[in-house]
């Protein structure tokens, strides 16, 4: 999911950051009130980035010669809200870009709109939604199935629009995919096995830190 | 919570060797080679983009798969620590 530099034009690249950064001005602010709110919260938030950061190291091989990860983004977005989710796993994704090479620099704002914010806030809003209708764990599942799916929507998009923009010759300039094969292969998998994981991962954490936390709140 | 959470993040650190058990890249996250393979050309952007990363796949120097994959995982934690923490003190309007 996390989509290297060179693999989408720099004009998608600048479309991306253009969008996000007003997006994480905002949720830096938000951000900041949750850091302020107790003495624990920087503890918490932290370690919630972290956990972000390691389970996306865990790659788990599935049948076709591919491989994919959790994000922990339902996780996150139950626990800390939406907007310090999106800023948390923005800034997870940047240390991954700069010092480890997983995910372009440049591409920053495409992979932190489609795995931080639209699988933040789709999880957020599918749990608040069902939170209260459905038992807590099935409502995390959900949440988490729900949230990989539509990140992993728009990353089908983002990469496969790049062949019906930027062709030359006959060659792709970019990805060389389009949304024909994008979306099976992306969505897909996701649908079938990765959303699971991170369902299975929402349910298993979540329930987790709402033991620890203490006096922590969203 | 401080203990426990200590606790958890040691173990997941632990845990994330498991992740070289996949010896593919994720789908549409090639190396500029597997392109050729895959449609019979590199395309344009994709030859010489991006940084060099100090660590690239999570390879720190010559240590070794797991060991490499340990010290990057705790790198991770760090670097999250240090950001919010960072961000806790630095004022914004």
């Amino acid at each position: 999911m996390h989509i290297p530099d060179g693999f989408i034009s720099p004009s998608t690249s600048i479309a991306g950051l253009a969008l996000a950064i007003p997006l994480w001005w905002y949720g830096v602010k938000q951000t900041k009130k949750f850091l302020n709110e107790n003495e624990d919260s920087v503890t918490y938030l932290s370690s919630l980035a972290a956990f972000s950061f390691l389970i996306m190291m865990i790659n788990i091989p599935i049948p076709g010669g591919t491989s994919g990860h959790a994000v922990g983004m339902a996780v996150l977005a139950i626990l800390l809200g939406p907007w310090t989710a999106f800023i948390a796993i923005s800034a997870v994704l940047f240390f991954q870009a700069v010092l480890f090479g997983d995910g372009g620099v440049l591409a920053l704002g495409a992979n932190s709109l489609s795995m931080g914010f639209v699988g933040a806030f789709s999880a957020y809003y599918l749990y608040e939604f069902l939170g209260k209708k459905i038992p807590k764990s099935i409502a995390f599942f959900v949440a988490g199935y729900g949230g990989m799916v539509a990140a992993s929507i728009a990353v089908a998009i983002i990469l496969g629009i790049q062949p019906l923009l930027f062709m030359q010759d006959g060659k792709a300039l970019y990805f060389p995919f389009d949304l024909t094969v994008t979306f099976p292969a992306v969505v897909g998998s996701h649908v079938l096995i990765f959303g699971v994981i991170e369902g299975l991962v929402t349910v298993a954490i979540v329930n987790f830190f709402e033991r620890v936390k203490g006096g922590v709140h969203a | 919570m401080r203990k426990k959470l200590i606790i958890f993040l040691l173990i997941m650190v632990a845990l994330t060797p498991l992740g070289l058990i996949s010896e593919y890249s994720a789908w549409g996250e090639w190396g500029v080679e597997e392109f050729q393979t895959l449609v019979g050309y590199i395309p344009e952007g994709v030859k010489d983009a991006g940084i060099n990363a100090p660590m690239p796949d999570y390879e720190v120097g010559n240590l070794g798969a797991i060991l490499s994959t340990i010290i990057s995982a705790i790198i991770g934690v760090a670097m999250s620590f240090g950001f919010f923490y960072a961000l806790k003190r630095i004022k914004v309007k």
